[in-house]
């Protein structure tokens, strides 16, 4: 296991190349060139102005040399380069941009794993009576909603039309100023005992939250249930049934675990699919995160940027597909690691 | 061998409420020229914004243009490309997933590698980005949206090969001296088709929202073609105006929700454990 | 046991990944827990919410759209422009100046009680170090607008001699812009600035501000949000206001609710249509602002990207076969049609007289059947992903291929991510494309430059780029434009203005479709009157609360 484990972060790390060359070959490919996207128009204008800033950014250079000057200065300075649109450290800006994300999708997840889990268990036990037709429904509806139009109408209603939530945002700045922690303010105000400000942010947390993790939740709760069925189906647990087990002892003590194993991998898929959704939520909602910074970066060819946000996301897609793909094994030991 | 009437004689609803939607958005992809009261793309705008009437079911845009008209037209791009990006990443994925998963060691180190990196990346971001060097268009969305969607299906093919092959039967055959060919014929795809189906049904609807956000952010379809998508994003920025946005979108979801009930139903009906619960 | 240790380790990776994320944030714990409603009842605070897009705070670097708004806020210029005047500026840290029988030679006397807030006395060394600066970085956007400067000199501590490469009716409108922001040297220097190139200051200037203006940039976080707090040094007259937020907020749905429920004061992504939103709410109001943003159509004259849409005739037809009063109705309140180049607001700026010179099919079709095309033709027309205040280029392009389909045009609309465009733009490859201009500074001699055909170096963003060449035959129009720029009685400028504008309107590659309004809301019951102004769009300083 702990050999399986060094292998597969040694393959991590051949991942992680592979994407930082392919990225940075499909954003040099782009036809376009930077400083159409950074330069105004009379500063393009000006050859003078053009010729300084390719001189300043490298982008004379064939793009071998800009891809070896780049994983240079990654290994040996730790640095991620500079953002061309923002003139900033891009690792700076990660830092400055990931805890919002990471807080929001922790929050979705959670949001997603418990209701989808808790709606997938009802379901199965509740088979094909009224109640497990309406999580069906709701679970059917959480993975069929565009959520760009989601979060516009839940953002709509809540924030507009009834007034309860605020709108956007992570924190009301009138009241409070979290900066200075971790970013993650939920942490944060946690360990300032600040719990007005607990308040708030987590008011500000739960649309985008909801409407982030909705999708998944529709996954796992499908997911879970028709596992649930199968494994209920099966031989063992009729046995355990004949013997005058209760229902329920048998969905917990003996299906559910069994069950659950598809359902991480379901979480994996569904935690990746968050970080696209992500764009659009983060949008809407004005929730200053990874997403609209990679939105940002790409529509301004922010290469240095966009390779930095791809770098980052694939550290944490790997990372969260190791763990699922430990757990996996640590639930379900059929599976072997050679 | 299950036949279709068979299929339809069951008593699930949802199942039954799918097809009906997806019938019913395929006659109107079909027929929208007929159905349609006006023209999609041409409008005046001095109606622009005009709410909901007996003239107008589902009001005007920003142009002026029957928002009804463009409802029905929208139809045809979002299913042509929901059906056509689902067949290209089930057929490539299939193929390197249940070569992995069958051969393993080596070759699906790499696969498997491969199709990681590929769905490490943020996939909007990288759709964008391969759609805006390739030039928007909608055969270049529709790859781009291929090219990030196949891992999903090589990595779950990958697994259903992975658990299948960990199955007594086919180490029983094995041990028997079946060939590989035999095993993957014989034992492995008749057993892996059934929710592979099931998959691709309910990606469908995948496929279709991710287009329609694709749309969205402006990369999915060239203007003046109706798409939902590209529909809600004009609605976006005049959200007083509520109908802009809000029956494209709820033609999205329809169609999604249709996609959903019947993989759903699917599935039950295709699982023969399932089948042997539900009776 | 092994499952143990493997959860173990599991647990382990996922806690080195949050640590990675949080543990690089600047640390000063202490300063955290500000959860009080400002300092009682004498502190005041604004909010703002809108999209900048600041992507620097450095005076040298800034050239966005907000540039302006935090410049004025934060720094001094020798002259700057108030609401409604922006083509007259007034006297700032500068008192008066001369400018010698040449037109290149100008003289500004400084106030000598101005001070910095760090405390420095702001002398004339300071203007000339800054100058310097952003002469010596020539990558920066900023640089476009000091070029002119051939060089700056302080006899003496309270008087500024610029010397400039040609004379320039329009110097001292370029002067009020955030190019000739006056830094506090001995600070900046500290932090890495430098006029002789080389400067590194920008990282520093992110963070805070080194100027004399009425407030300080207190901190920034991009795409988030910006807190200015008031200057105890300032030494002209203080407003009320202790604290002005930015806060960024993508969308408009988002800044309108915020409005409503009073979590922001000033909105101003607000469009004609989204105003009407607003309208009614309490304790709010809307209003628009003139600005000297306008959309227009390009028609390149190269043959080999369209034989037929770079015919100066067919050219000529488009411009008669578009639906100006639709353009209108879908710009909105405010908007105006502008005859060609020169928009209103600026000497002599002309609108588009709808009655006569409005839409003429039957004349358009003449000319189309005249150039050779009685059946039309298809062309592509680019449009990128961007609005003009608010008006989205795709709704722009759709009517434009409605109306040309008129005249028989057949138009197959392309869009491409803006930055697509611009590089194509500069390349000079696409025959039909959508375009804005937002002036650089707000003089008629900008709009000169980037209009009309010129040759070399000289002829700039359009003109070079549509292959409209400087010829023979303009060159009437070449010369009008030379006397406008710098002819400084401002009678004859705006006549001669007009005499070119006409001139322009019979021959040239564009189609000006509007000039836009800007449209904003605020709350009453926290504010006096907010007027808008194009240049730094809410001048922070004028603010008042109540």
């Amino acid at each position: 296991m702990l050999r399986y484990i060094l292998r597969r972060l040694g393959l991590m790390v051949v991942l992680l190349f592979g994407v930082s060359v392919l990225v940075f070959m499909i954003s040099h490919f782009v036809p376009s060139s930077p400083e159409a996207a950074n330069l105004s128009q009379s500063a393009l204008n000006d050859p003078e102005i053009v010729a300084a800033y390719r001189a300043k950014w490298g982008l004379d250079k064939p793009v071998w040399e800009q891809y070896l000057i780049y994983m240079k200065n990654i290994l040996v300075n730790h640095d991620l380069g500079t953002s061309i649109r923002t003139g900033r450290p891009v690792l700076e800006e990660l830092q400055q941009y990931f805890p919002a994300t990471l807080e929001l999708s922790v929050f979705a997840m959670l949001i997603a794993i418990v209701f989808g889990v808790a709606f997938g268990i009802i379901s199965a036990i509740f088979q094909n009576k009224p109640i497990d037709q309406i999580l069906r429904a709701i679970s059917v509806s959480g993975v069929s909603l565009p959520s760009f139009w989601f979060s516009l109408l839940i953002m709509n209603l809540f924030c507009k039309v009834f007034a309860i939530f605020p709108s956007g945002n992570r924190y009301d700045p009138r009241l409070y100023d979290p900066t200075g922690g971790t970013g993650l303010y939920v942490l944060d105000a946690i360990s300032w005992g600040n719990f007005s400000l607990l308040g708030d942010v987590l008011a500000h947390l739960f649309l985008p939250a909801l409407v982030l993790g909705f999708f998944t939740m529709g996954l796992i709760t499908r997911q879970t249930r028709s596992n649930l069925l199968e494994v209920m189906s099966s031989d063992y647990i009729r046995t355990a049934r004949s013997k005058g087990m209760s229902q329920r002892r048998v969905v917990i003590h003996h299906a559910l675990g069994n069950a659950l194993v598809p359902v991480i991998t379901v979480s994996g898929m569904g935690f990746c699919n968050l970080l696209g959704g992500m764009v659009f939520v983060e949008k809407i909602f004005s929730w200053p995160g990874i997403g609209q910074y990679a939105y940002l970066a790409a529509v301004n060819l922010d290469f240095p940027a966009i390779c930095g946000v791809s770098l980052l996301i694939a550290v944490v897609y790997v990372v969260v597909n190791l763990v699922i793909d430990i757990l996996y094994g640590v639930i379900d030991p059929r599976i072997r690691y050679q | 061998m299950k036949t279709l009437r068979d299929l339809l004689r069951q008593k699930n609803f949802m199942f039954k409420l799918g097809i009906v939607i997806c019938l019913a958005w395929i006659v109107v992809a079909i027929l929208a020229p007929v159905l349609a009261p006006h023209d999609p793309n041409l409008g005046d705008v001095t109606r622009k914004f005009l709410a909901p009437s007996a003239e107008h079911w589902f009001g005007t845009d920003e142009l002026g243009r029957d928002v009804f008209s463009r409802v029905l037209y929208g139809s045809r791009v979002s299913i042509t490309c929901g059906l056509i990006t689902v067949l290209i990443s089930f057929a490539v994925g299939v193929f390197f997933g249940g070569l992995a998963g069958y051969v393993g060691g080596v070759v699906d180190d790499i696969m498997m590698r491969f199709s990681e990196m590929i769905q490490s990346f943020p996939p909007l971001i990288l759709a964008m980005v391969i759609a805006a060097a390739l030039g928007p268009n909608i055969s270049n969305s529709v790859l781009a949206m291929a090219i990030i969607w196949w891992p999903n299906y090589a990595r779950l093919t990958r697994s259903i090969v992975i658990s299948i092959k960990q199955n007594d039967y086919v180490t029983a055959s094995r041990v028997l001296g079946a060939t590989h060919t035999r095993i993957l014929g014989k034992e492995l795809l008749p057993n892996s088709v059934g929710s592979m189906v099931v998959m691709c049904t309910l990606d469908l609807g995948n496929a279709i929202l991710m287009f329609s956000g694709l749309s969205f952010l402006g990369l999915g379809i060239q203007p003046p073609t109706a798409e939902w998508g590209a529909m809600v994003s004009a609605g976006v920025e005049n959200s007083n105006y509520w109908w802009v946005s809000t029956f494209p979108g709820l033609a999205i979801f329809s169609v999604a929700i249709g996609a959903n009930f019947i993989g759903d139903g699917l599935r039950d009906y295709l699982d023969p454990k399932m089948r042997r619960s539900n009776s | 046991m092994k499952r143990t240790l493997s959860l173990l380790l599991t647990a382990a990776m996922l806690l080195a990944l949050l640590a990675g994320c949080g543990g690089g944030t600047k640390g000063n714990v202490q300063g955290n827990v500000q959860g009080n409603a400002g300092d009682g009842e004498t502190a005041k605070t604004i909010v703002i919410g809108g999209q900048s897009d600041l992507i620097t705070l450095d005076p040298g670097h800034m050239y966005e759209p907000y540039a302006n708004m935090i410049a004025y806020a934060a720094y001094d210029m020798l002259y700057r422009v108030k609401s409604g005047t922006l083509g007259t500026p007034e006297p700032s840290v500068a008192t008066e100046y001369t400018v010698d029988e040449t037109g290149t030679v100008y003289t500004f006397k400084l106030r000598e009680d101005v001070v910095f807030a760090s405390g420095n006395p702001l002398t004339a060394k300071d203007v000339v170090w800054s100058v310097n600066r952003v002469l010596n970085m020539k990558e920066s956007n900023a640089y476009t607008n000091i070029k002119i400067v051939a060089k700056v000199e302080a006899p003496d501590d309270y008087t500024v001699v610029f010397t400039l490469t040609q004379p320039d009716a329009s110097f001292l409108v370029k002067l009020t812009s955030n190019a000739y922001c006056i830094l506090d040297s001995e600070l900046v220097k500290q932090h890495g600035g430098s006029d002789a190139g080389g400067d590194t200051a920008q990282e520093w200037l992110d963070t805070t501000s080194a100027g004399s203006g009425p407030y300080i940039i207190d901190s920034w976080t991009p795409q988030e949000q910006l807190v200015l707090k008031k200057n105890p040094n300032y030494w002209g007259e203080s407003s009320n206001i202790d604290t002005i937020i930015f806060r960024e907020m993508t969308s408009v749905d988002a800044q309108i609710t915020a409005l409503q429920n009073g979590d922001v004061d000033i909105i101003l992504g607000l469009n004609s249509e989204t105003a009407k939103q607003v309208e009614g709410m309490e304790n709010v109001t809307f209003t628009t602002g003139e600005t000297a943003m306008m959309t227009f159509l390009v028609m390149s004259r190269d043959a080999s990207l369209s034989p037929e849409m770079s015919n100066p005739l067919v050219q000529k037809a488009v411009r008669l076969a578009l639906d100006y009063e639709g353009y209108l109705t879908l710009g909105g309140e405010g908007c105006l049609v502008p005859l060609n180049f020169v928009q209103d607001g600026f000497s002599g700026g002309m609108e588009r007289d709808l009655s006569t010179q409005g839409r003429d099919l039957e004349q358009a079709k003449a000319l189309m059947a005249e150039a050779g095309y009685p059946d039309g033709f298809t062309v592509t027309l680019t449009c990128a992903n961007n609005n003009s205040e608010g008006l989205q280029w795709t709704t722009i392009a759709q009517k434009v291929a409605q109306d040309l389909a008129e005249i028989g045009i057949t138009v197959n609309i392309e869009t491409l991510e803006t930055t697509m465009v611009y590089e194509k733009m500069r390349q000079g490859t696409m025959p039909f494309y959508v375009m804005f201009w937002s002036p650089d500074y707000y003089d008629i001699n900008n709009q000169i430059d980037a209009f009309l055909p010129g040759t070399g170096d000289t002829g700039t963003a359009y003109g070079n780029r549509t292959k409209w060449e400087r010829t023979a035959d303009n060159e009437e129009l070449w010369t009008l434009g030379d006397q406008v720029k710098v002819e400084t009685d401002e009678t004859k400028r705006a006549e001669l203005s007009q005499q070119l504008q006409e001139l322009f309107e019979e021959d040239n590659p564009f189609a000006f479709l509007l000039q836009h309004p800007k449209t904003y809301a605020y709350r009453t019951d926290r504010l006096e009157d907010v007027t808008y102004n194009d240049l730094c769009k809410i001048e922070l300083c004028e603010l008042v609360a109540k």
